[in-house]
């Protein structure tokens, strides 16, 4: 039981120990590392804040330096993708951002600002990298599909004009002609706009035709 | 305290049944952690383990950072 927190504890007397050098502080983080992402469970019992007490405690350590820090923020961010159709990568997504969230409250008393920038800018302090990842995919993909939307509303448009102006520029034949719609057709009776409109261009053209 | 935290990193305790979900097991395995921070704490006040020794826990709680597999929290019966 409490097997993150317990580990935490002695992590972070560990990593104060001015006995361990930087191999033996990478080391360790990797540790929290680990207890971070490896649970399969939720982790409800204030396991984040002991494990984020315990990296801040390596903040304070002189020999880990701005580059580290940025690799490791960067080495947790990649280092568990979660899949959406398998609950237990979620809960490991979910415990980083928990304990990302803490080593935030946390940093501040321990360490420089260069440690919050970097926690800060760090994908999983807003959501997984992969979750970003994803939203950028979808806000592209939205792009993409609301520009094909729009050429094909705008193909749609131009199509439908073109019908118009068809429809405009069609003149039926006269009666008794060959084409000429039948008035007694189910078509005509169907479609009555139609046949009304051929029916008022024969009466404002026809007329003025040769017989 | 030395061979108390010898004792602690061996497989009789900080690595009892490692692979067992047993709650008998798990419940050695997290409090021989937990036991073992007082003593590094001890050891930051008043230094009494040797570097190789420090190293050994060190080892000890990297690997088992990374073989533990139950990590369920609070418990009704055992707290």
């Amino acid at each position: 039981m409490h097997a993150a927190a317990h580990t935490a504890d002695l992590v972070d007397e560990l990593l104060l120990c001015t006995e361990a050098g930087p191999a033996e502080l990478a080391r360790l983080l990797q540790a929290v590392l680990q207890l971070v992402t490896r649970p399969t469970a939720p982790l409800v019992n204030a396991e984040d804040e002991r494990l984020a007490f315990a990296a801040c405690s390596a903040a304070t350590r002189p020999e880990l330096d701005p580059a580290f820090w940025e690799r490791w923020l960067s080495s947790m961010a990649g280092s568990h993708r979660p899949d959406f159709t398998r609950m237990k990568t979620l809960y490991g997504a979910q415990n980083m951002r928990n304990f990302m969230k803490s080593f935030l409250v946390y940093a501040p008393e321990h360490k420089p600002d260069y440690l919050q920038c970097h926690a800060a800018a760090s994908p999983v302090s807003f959501g997984s990298a992969h979750l970003r990842e994803y939203l950028e995919r979808r806000k592209t993909s939205t792009m993409a599909m609301e520009k094909s939307m729009s050429q094909r509303n705008h193909r749609r448009t131009l199509t439908n004009r073109k019908i118009q102006l068809a429809r405009r520029e069609w003149v039926a034949p006269p009666p008794g002609f060959p084409g000429a719609p039948d008035p007694e057709s189910t078509v005509c009776k169907n479609f009555t706009r139609p046949y009304a409109f051929v029916a008022t261009a024969q009466k404002l053209i026809i007329p003025a035709r040769p017989v | 305290m030395r061979h108390v935290a010898a004792r602690l990193i061996t497989q009789d305790y900080l690595f009892y049944r490692i692979e067992s979900n047993a709650l008998q097991a798990v419940l050695l395995r997290s409090f021989s952690a937990l036991a073992l921070a007082p003593v590094v704490l001890r050891h930051r006040e008043r230094a009494f383990l040797s570097p190789a020794e420090l190293s050994a826990i060190t080892d000890a709680v990297a690997s088992y950072a990374g073989r533990e597999h139950i990590f369920t929290g609070y418990h009704s019966e055992y707290g």
